[in-house]
């Protein structure tokens, strides 16, 4: 695979992800369909290089006091035994299921989104 | 707006139980998708820590990157231990997205959001609509 491009796809993934939206929904699809990574590895690649990046974002927002601890610790705990559930099952889905699930969850989590920019927009709107 | 409030306080403590017990669902649902379609737990966290714990929007952002920190970290080495890694691919693509994501960070207050946002979700749900077949 061609460095330059692969280190591209990196920088989309990345300057999404830096302006705060899931720049990993779409590092994933981009290594599955562009480079035709097998769908295992393109996850392990974007887990991977969403590391270096949080930490620095991490260090800046809790020097600047904009991370809310008491709330990170009320969603880490039950996300833990999802992570622990979620690991358990792993072994035990094929790649190709993985992938549809994937996609039902882009289009679930899309959809709502979408909808709740609209909102978000017309509401500020009308106050305005 | 006070005295709506108040009027409605019998109905409070309900709604508050729901709420966190929105954050706690959403927070396990992250657990898990992060670490079976390695990403996309973010996307579940922030809305946990915004709607269901009501932090505003910036600092839910944050807050949601200390918890998938350490999300990510972990499922990252339960793919590793299971053989699933290649170091020249997360090198070359781990450069671009460390430069990706200082460039999005600075780029953040010169877009307008709600078009990209659109923009984004779009091409989300049609990889969404991909991955399907």
């Amino acid at each position: 695979m061609n460095a330059v491009w692969l280190i591209s796809a990196g920088i989309v993934g990345g300057v999404l992800g830096g302006m705060g939206f899931g720049g990993g929904t779409l590092l994933l699809p981009i290594l599955t369909f562009f480079f035709s990574v097998p769908y295992k590895l393109a996850a392990w690649v974007n887990l991977v290089v969403f590391l270096p990046t949080a930490v620095v974002a991490l260090v800046v927002h809790s020097k600047n006091r904009t991370v809310e601890w008491r709330a990170v610790w009320q969603v880490i705990v039950p996300a833990v035994l999802g992570l622990v559930a979620g690991a358990l099952l792993m072994g035990k889905v094929s790649e190709r299921l993985l992938r549809r699930a994937f996609g039902v969850f882009l289009i679930f989590v899309g959809s709502i989104s979408v909808f709740a920019v609209l909102f978000g927009f017309f509401k500020k709107n009308a106050k305005n | 707006m006070r005295e709506k409030r108040e009027g409605r306080k019998g109905k409070i403590p309900l709604k508050n139980f729901l709420k966190k017990a929105l954050a706690t669902v959403l927070g396990a649902l992250s657990g898990g998708v992060n670490v079976l379609f390695g990403g996309g737990g973010g996307m579940l966290v922030a809305p946990a820590l915004r709607y269901g714990l009501g932090i505003e929007e910036k600092r839910a952002h944050a807050s949601a990157i200390a918890v998938m920190l350490p999300l990510s970290t972990v499922s990252a080495a339960i793919y590793t231990m299971r053989g699933v890694w290649d170091v020249r691919l997360g090198l070359l693509v781990g450069c671009g997205a460390v430069l990706g994501g200082a460039m999005g960070a600075l780029l953040l207050k010169k877009v307008p959001k709600t078009a990209l946002s659109l923009l984004f979700y779009g091409v989300m749900i049609y990889a969404g609509v991909k991955f399907l077949k």
